[in-house]
């Protein structure tokens, strides 16, 4: 790296910084905070915060010296360990969704919530069995270069970098609206702002650093969620003398559901909404191009099958860990009127900030403002990480699938290339911070089913026939998956949370809140029936190409070398 | 490492380990899919269809029978991805070995 480059980064961070302090200064100048159990502790937690950006611009800087191929850019020069991988994976995966919004479930609705983290988790079972080992035996960067082996690429890559594109930009918004809320919480500041400066900060990881850094700052923050989580859930144990009885009992007490809280209750009381999310949740992870793309920095499909597996363990820790959390943020936080908007507040929906943040506020009950600012950094770190994996996920779709190999036809150079994809990352980054001013007051663990409905719906189907299925043509897969991708955007528009709550229609008119039972099917039996239909000759060589492709899926023969160059 | 030609390709997938590898492996890649596709819908069934006997209280423990199941549908994911990655790991990796020095690949 230059050192050009070096003070470009010490500037911006140095801005960022300005801007936060700045903020602060203006609210002791007598604006009133909006956050007024955090005011005494905000010093604390903006030290907090600033080491961790200031640590990870850090890595990202010294990753960049080793940021030279594609490859490295991509895929991290395919050299990361799979224990490394795993914690990256489960970082990507644990976002705002699982720590924030999962937490906020299970303090507002109990049970319900708990079945949220196990549909999250659920996943991961089918993305090692079905996906990770092929995926890692046939690609090189993106999920498309998996689908274009033996399909017209052209098509397909147009196809599936739209879908991904869709896909991610469905997933960024609870990521942004998460990172909004806890920044706005933390410091005072206004949401709009907020918002811009995860934008920022999600742009020069991923312009500077590429994968490496982006796979680092995930492992780090992996690491930092799974500890902060373990000490929130730890003081809450502690907090009622290591007795899940008595804080149980406290939780039955003091909630406003009473001891329905332990028991199945509203969320999922219709069983066609239910299997509906269910399905999103359980077929969506292996969709995801950001999830997917890890499984190309490690080595062969023995790496990309042992870090699923590390990543599968995380995320299952996590789900025992975060209804502690939620039930311990009940039982404490709701007899104490000061963390609500106003003392005759919703205790359920009424808490400061949102019952997004739950899990903070617990933290600043049990440990105080150092404990408070930790957690907060830690779950800023979160979806800071979050959303630089999925705006690199975005950007290779662009750069790699839409730019050079459809656009320039695989004539281009990897500088180009990968500038291209510093661009799309910067336009990726500015449209996200829009769309997250719409959605402003979701839950972001429920709008995550959405955007891992979108996932089951395009890329999943579309991903495991060509995997799976002889019969699947080109035809097939643009039709199937652009029926699925085209019904779940419909439907989620026509449901309840665009139609009523985003455009203030009286009724939405698709009765589930999510798309998934619907559009998942539709995509499957699109891709059966007209690849059935397709007499071409192409589709005839495609389904001949099948046998090559099962050879290299199995065993990794005749596996593309670039990715695996380095070491 | 280059792409296969279609002869090698041929005699690759005529080779009985090869089959037996693919069979082998399919066979237990969609046992352990259908397994935990049956668990998990099962359980999202019984939320919906079957309250009252989640409701079952065991004992005079806090928790009511549901919350044990959800703790097991954790516990069943951990150890499903556990002995596919053995397995994968062991047999499969050894029937991949096997294949790839008898045909000198």
């Amino acid at each position: 790296m230059n050192p050009q480059t070096h003070s470009r980064l010490g500037s911006l961070f140095g801005a960022v910084a300005l801007a936060l302090i700045g903020s602060r200064v203006a609210h002791a100048d007598g604006m009133p905070s909006t956050t007024p159990h955090t005011s005494g502790t905000s010093a604390i937690a903006l030290a907090m915060f600033l080491l961790f950006v200031a640590a990870t611009l850090v890595i990202t800087w010294r990753s960049s010296h080793k940021t030279k191929s594609a490859a490295d850019f991509y895929a991290a020069g395919g050299g990361i360990t799979p224990l490394q991988n795993g914690f990256a994976i489960a970082g990507d995966f644990l976002s705002a969704a699982a720590f924030l919004g999962i937490s906020a479930l299970v303090y507002a609705n109990g049970f319900d919530g708990m079945l949220y983290a196990i549909g999250f988790l659920a996943g991961w079972p089918i993305v090692l069995f079905l996906i990770s080992e092929r995926l890692r035996n046939l690609g090189l960067y993106t999920v498309s270069d998996v689908t274009s082996f033996r399909l017209d690429r052209k098509h397909v890559r147009v196809f599936s970098s739209i879908s991904s594109l869709i896909v991610v930009a469905f997933y960024l918004i609870p990521q942004m609206v998460g990172a909004g809320k806890v920044v706005q919480l933390l410091f005072g500041l206004h949401y709009v702002y907020a918002v811009v400066i995860v934008g920022v900060l999600t742009v020069v990881y991923v312009t500077v650093g590429g994968m490496q850094a982006t796979t680092w700052v995930q492992i780090i923050k992996a690491a930092l969620l799974l500890i902060g989580g373990t000490l929130l859930g730890f003081s809450v144990l502690w907090h009622y003398g290591l007795s899940i009885d008595r804080l149980m009992a406290d939780v039955t007490q003091v909630h406003p559901k009473g001891s329905a809280i332990l028991l199945p209750g509203g969320l999922f009381s219709n069983p066609v909404s239910a299997i509906s999310l269910g399905l999103a949740l359980m077929f969506g992870t292996a969709g995801l191009p950001h999830i997917l793309m890890r499984f190309y920095t490690v080595r062969d499909a023995q790496g990309a099958r042992k870090s699923v597996f590390y990543a599968g363990c995380f995320v299952a820790y996590f789900c025992l860990v975060i209804p502690l959390i939620g039930f311990g943020a009940a039982a404490i936080l709701m007899n104490d009127p000061s963390y609500f908007t106003s003392p005759s507040a919703s205790r359920t929906t009424g808490l400061i900030g949102g019952t997004n943040m739950a899990a903070l506020h617990l933290a600043n009950a049990m440990g105080g403002p150092l404990f408070f600012g930790f957690i907060a950094a830690v779950a800023f770190a979160t979806i800071l990480a979050v959303v630089a994996g999925l705006t690199l996920a975005a950007a290779s779709a662009v750069s790699h699938d839409l730019y050079a190999q459809v656009i320039a036809k695989g004539r281009v150079s990897e500088r180009t290339e990968i500038w291209v994809s510093k661009i799309s990352a910067i336009a990726i980054g500015l449209i996200s911070a829009l769309l997250a001013l719409l959605f402003e007051n979701q839950n972001i663990a429920f709008m995550v089913g959405l955007a891992l409905a979108v996932a089951a719906s395009c890329n999943f189907p579309v991903l495991v026939m060509s995997l799976y299925w002889r019969g699947m043509t080109t035809w097939g897969a643009l039709g199937g998956g652009g029926l699925g991708l085209a019904s779940s955007v419909v439907l989620v528009g026509l449901s309840k949370t665009v139609w009523v709550d985003v455009f203030h229609f009286k009724a939405a008119i698709f009765p589930y809140d999510n798309p998934a039972i619907v559009s998942m099917p539709l995509a499957f039996l699109g891709i059966w029936l007209i690849s059935s239909l397709d007499r071409s000759v192409r589709a005839a060589s495609e389904r001949n190409a099948f046998d090559a492709q099962l050879v290299r899926a199995e065993i990794g023969i005749g596996r593309p070398v670039t990715a695996i160059v380095s070491h | 490492m280059e792409s296969l030609t279609e002869t090698s390709v041929r005699l690759i997938t005529a080779n009985p380990r090869f089959i037996a590898l693919v069979n082998a492996r399919a066979r237990f890649r969609w046992a352990l899919s259908a397994t935990i596709v049956g668990l998990f819908f099962g359980f999202v069934l019984m939320v919906g269809f079957a309250r009252k006997f989640l409701e079952t209280r065991l004992g005079d423990g806090p928790f009511p029978l549901g919350f044990y199941l959800a703790i097991g549908m954790v516990l069943s994911v951990v150890g499903l991805t556990g002995i596919y990655v053995h397995r994968a790991s062991s047999l499969f990796g050894r029937m991949t070995d096997e294949l790839v020095e008898e045909m000198g690949l």
